[in-house]
């Protein structure tokens, strides 16, 4: 009887995957995900071209829609010759909600003379940045990415 | 006979005691592939005093090569994408401007002045970035937003 226990075949032969260090490493990718993954607003770019630092002689082929922002917030603007008009006295509002129709309606004027839309924007010196943006937004609503800031040559 | 066999043969595999190992590896695969499709590559390295303003037609970022990073804080304070490094003075943000503007140059990769200015701050500081970049040649310039303020 004892003879025969140890003639019985050892468990070791088995064939078996030992998986143990493939969770092992599995568990530590996935710890050093956790650990370092930090839940960052995602950032959004808004571009804009410089056309010009330096004053040209050659005009542009449309007149630029100029744009006035104020340190309060307002808004005002000029085209094609008229006198200068606020058009967005609530600084709250990011909308720009009157300022957007008239950018798409000089866009499509300029597209039909084949002239690139070119926007002249004047900021006051301690108007908001966001406020700044948020004109840089309407025109990136319309897709105009020509912007001149008209204070931006040294005085000489 | 042949039950008894059956039954002894299933008394052997309930003894092991092992337990199923493949959900648990399945689910941790699933957390693996979840993070590594969620996890998305930092552009630029982000100063946290600096809240950007809020754009909603703002564009995600197509080429992280080429930036000059500029950040702007909430008192005009400027500092360098290495936002320990101190922008003190005019001549130093234009050094800035200059030598990573050739480090792009010489990569092959078109420079553009990446502008992170706090949404409280006033744009003199903003025109102060943008007008030294124009003096070295930067004429294109990205302003950092968030497209919603949640």
């Amino acid at each position: 009887m004892s003879r025969r226990k140890k003639m019985e075949v050892p468990e070791e032969d088995e064939p078996g995957l030992d998986i143990s260090s493939l969770i092992d490493v599995c568990f530590l990718l996935l710890i050093y995900f956790l650990v370092t993954t930090t839940i960052v607003k995602k950032e959004q770019d808004i571009d804009m071209t410089l056309p010009s630092v330096a004053p040209s002689d050659t005009p542009p082929d449309i007149r630029p829609f100029f744009i006035k922002l104020e340190q309060n917030g307002f808004i005002s603007i000029r085209s094609d010759g008229t006198p200068e008009q606020l058009i967005e006295s609530d600084p709250d509002s990011r909308a720009l909600s009157n300022l957007v129709p008239l950018l798409e309606s000089y866009k499509s004027a300029a597209e039909t003379t084949d002239a690139k839309p070119v926007v002249q924007l004047f900021v006051e010196s301690d108007a908001r940045q966001q406020r700044v943006i948020d004109i840089l937004n309407a025109l990136a609503i319309v897709e105009i990415s020509t912007v001149t800031f008209t204070d931006l040559i040294d005085p000489e | 006979m042949a039950s008894d066999k059956l039954r002894a043969a299933n008394e052997i595999d309930n003894d092991n005691g092992e337990m199923d190992m493949s959900p648990m590896i399945d689910m941790v695969f699933l957390l693996l592939l979840f993070f590594l499709v969620v996890s998305n590559p930092k552009t630029i390295k982000i100063d946290p005093d600096v809240v950007p303003p809020i754009a909603s037609a703002g564009k995600t970022p197509e080429d992280k090569y080429g930036k000059i990073v500029v950040n702007i804080h909430e008192d005009g304070g400027l500092r360098a994408e290495q936002f320990t490094t101190i922008l003190a003075d005019d001549e130093g943000l234009e050094d800035y401007i200059k030598t990573e503007k050739e480090k792009h140059d010489s990569l092959g990769h078109t420079p553009r002045l990446h502008i992170r200015g706090h949404q409280e701050t006033v744009f003199k500081y903003c025109r102060k970035v943008i007008r030294a970049g124009a003096r070295v040649g930067v004429t294109e310039v990205v302003f950092g937003a968030y497209t919603n303020d949640k």
